[in-house]
């Protein structure tokens, strides 16, 4: 089973991209290869160069694969692993990567400019601020709920706490190795990877970090992101995420071939219930709400950003688009199958494993397996219980992980150490890379306080004060939230798809207007625009009516106020939309 | 089979490459960015800021031609700056 659906998964992708991406080349983008892009047309070697598309290929999906793909899969499992992997297949191919392709394509025909530049030339300026008001708030929920999934995974397993704990310490060597010292570059790699291995051995043979309290571990997130949001690159960010690109394409690998190899049934219950418990324990309809849990396997609007900001000016060709964009979301998806599959096949041993304390903690794990009812009412506060402790959705992936590889004659423990390293080495990034993001998006949101008083503006915009402000804001989000991650992830995704939704409103109004294409190939852009739209404005009520309510008192305001800020500003851009549509200006491109 | 030699030499390359620009990409932005500061110190005058003495300003402005482009392109898209920095610390 495990082997069908990887190799189906891969022939679903190969199938598709040879059809109808290709038909979205020829009739929607009308790629032409003798058209100059960017790269070449505005080339300055330092923003505008061409590159290979193959390098390109692997920037661009290192970019956009986090830990994103890892986690909204592992959440979505509990309404069974047939639904899930259907939105991953599905909105990957009908939405995800039309989002991402249209948007890197958008922006090449605007001189490499970024999306929310064209939806301000498209559909009016209030848009572009509309855009990056949403970038802030998204930022500010991947704070919280990343903390909030590597501590719920790192309080439960020492040897992923070791393990990560000493990855930053490989990175701050490799650091020194790669830039202070004249080693050749090829050793210094080595090293590096030899330290990132020595990293995940160590964590698995002595485990001698542990910290169980979860507060604590919050504590030292924020203090790590502050720090390393101010920290020089290349002390630390610049050579981890090198070696994260390392445990990425080994992660991809091993886990596809122990996949392949793993022949192994499903014991997972395919289907459990349309309103299983998945987000914070409610009753969770999967329509709508199945876009604020699997967010960057089938669709992020991130993809959109990081699409149109670097790769755009450096595409060498209009006709390596395809490849690049609409590729690198398709490879994406196949992340997010090959996680769903190991949870389908192996997520039930892992239950095994703790049978005892699932049966102290009240649920009876024979009827899970036997009644998927049950399951899908259970499934979510078995995996996320302290008692319990398999560590949340990332513990159950790198559990499974572990259990998969153990195909290959992997230790399981071995095994689960690196699907835990390879899940929180990307949490870490991400979460500082976020907290340095948030930093300059505060900095740019509080400018106009400098025309009010300028002595205000300067403590705002003091990258110490920003950098705080924005980790602590997400720290309490979940520190007195209590520990709701399954909210905030939800919170996060709803962003991030709304986010979404303006990228692909930009990219209907420039196929219709700009591209002049109508008919069927319309369809197919304004069809997924409208339902993505709906799906996550419908989704968005249901989390301020369901979810913002049972959640802590001080959750309630701030998570709630974003919530109602993000719906009014998604109405203000439907109207933008429709306005530009019936009489809005044309542009070049 | 030297055609399929010659495939992987050049996946090699490619790879190499890839994770050549990983290791430095953020490094060469910086870089950019200081040559960038470097720039309009020493070009500043047409921005009213003080510079060099006019013979030293003369001396070094044949150099100055790329990062001057630059400079001039960087400065018609000041507004949309954001996704570029987005995209070059790989938020996802």
């Amino acid at each position: 089973m495990t082997a069908l659906i990887v190799l189906f998964a891969a022939a679903f992708y190969l199938f598709f991209y040879f059809t109808y991406g290709k038909a979205l080349e020829r009739n929607v983008v009308k790629a032409d290869g003798a058209r100059p892009t960017p790269a070449y047309s505005c080339r300055d070697d330092c923003d505008y160069v061409p590159a290979n598309k193959f390098v390109l290929f692997g920037h661009h999906f290192a970019s956009i694969a986090g830990a994103g793909p890892i986690v909204g899969p592992a959440i979505a499992v509990v309404w069974g692993w047939f639904p899930a992997l259907l939105w991953v297949w599905f909105g990957n191919l009908f939405i995800g990567s039309i989002h991402d392709y249209l948007s890197l394509m958008a922006s090449v025909r605007y001189d490499g400019k970024s999306i929310q530049y064209v939806s301000g030339e498209l559909m009016g300026k209030s848009s572009k601020y509309i855009f990056e008001v949403y970038i802030y708030f998204t930022m500010i929920l991947v704070v919280a709920a990343f903390m909030g999934t590597y501590g719920a995974l790192a309080s439960k397993s020492p040897e992923i706490l070791t393990a990560s704990v000493l990855f930053m310490v490989a990175a701050l060597v490799e650091g020194q190795l790669l830039y202070k010292t004249k080693l050749p570059f090829w050793l210094s790699s080595a090293i590096g990877v030899a330290l990132t291995i020595g990293s995940i051995i160590v964590g698995f043979i002595w485990p001698f970090i542990a910290c169980p309290n979860i507060q604590l571990l919050y504590m030292f997130q924020v203090i790590y992101i502050i720090l390393a949001a101010a920290l020089p690159v290349w002390f630390l960010l610049q050579p981890r995420d090198y070696l994260n690109s390392y445990i990425l394409w080994g992660g991809v690998i091993i886990a596809s071939v122990a996949a392949v190899f793993a022949f192994r049934g499903f014991s997972w219950p395919a289907y459990t219930s349309f309103a299983a418990r998945v987000i914070s324990g409610q009753p969770s309809p999967f329509w709508p709400t199945v876009p604020l849990v699997i967010a960057c396997g089938a669709l992020s609007g991130f993809h959109s950003i990081v699409g149109s900001g670097t790769t755009s000016k450096q595409l060498d060709n209009e006709l390596s688009g395809l490849f690049v964009g609409y590729g690198a979301m398709f490879m994406e998806g196949m992340l997010s199958t090959i996680v769903i599959t190991s949870i389908g096949a192996f997520g039930f041993t892992v239950f095994q494993g703790v049978a005892d304390k699932i049966a102290a903690a009240g649920f009876d794990l024979a009827k899970m397996q036997t009644d998927a009812g049950y399951f899908g009412q259970v499934g979510a506060a078995v995996i996320n219980s302290k008692d319990i402790g398999i560590g949340g959705a990332l513990g159950i992936f790198t559990k499974s992980f572990g259990q998969m590889l153990n195909v290959i004659k992997i230790p399981v423990k071995l095994g689960t150490t690196l699907g835990g390293l390879w899940a929180s080495a990307f949490v870490l990034t991400t979460l500082d890379t976020t907290n340095r993001l948030a930093r300059y998006a505060f900095q740019e949101l509080v400018e106009p306080v400098k025309k009010v008083s300028k002595g205000l503006h300067a403590v705002l915009a003091d990258k110490w004060v920003a950098s705080i402000f924005a980790a602590c804001l997400g720290w309490f989000l979940i520190a007195k939230g209590g520990n709701a991650y399954t909210a905030l992830w939800a919170g996060f995704a709803g962003a991030n798809q709304l986010l979404a939704s303006i990228a692909m409103l930009t990219a209907a109004t420039w196929v219709k207007k700009v591209q002049k294409v109508g008919g069927g190939m319309l369809a197919a852009v304004l069809i997924p625009t409208f339902i993505l739209w709906f799906t996550v404005f419908c989704a968005l009520i249901w989390f301020l009516f369901v979810i913002v309510p049972v959640t802590a008192t001080a959750l309630k305001v701030i998570l709630g106020g974003f919530v109602i800020l993000m719906l009014v500003l998604d109405v203000w851009l439907m109207y933008n939309f429709f306005k530009s549509w019936n009489e809005g200006k044309l542009n070049k491109a | 089979m030297g055609r399929l030699l010659d495939s992987l030499k050049r996946g090699f390359r490619s790879f190499d490459k890839g994770m050549r620009e990983d290791a430095t990409s953020l490094i060469r932005k910086q870089l950019d960015e200081e040559e960038s500061v470097f720039a309009l110190v020493t070009m500043g005058v047409f921005s009213g800021l003080p510079s060099p003495p006019t013979g030293v300003l003369l001396r070094i402005l044949p150099h100055m031609s790329r990062e001057i482009s630059v400079m001039n392109k960087r400065s018609a898209g000041l507004d949309d700056v954001f996704s570029q920095t987005l995209g070059t610390f790989d938020i996802d």
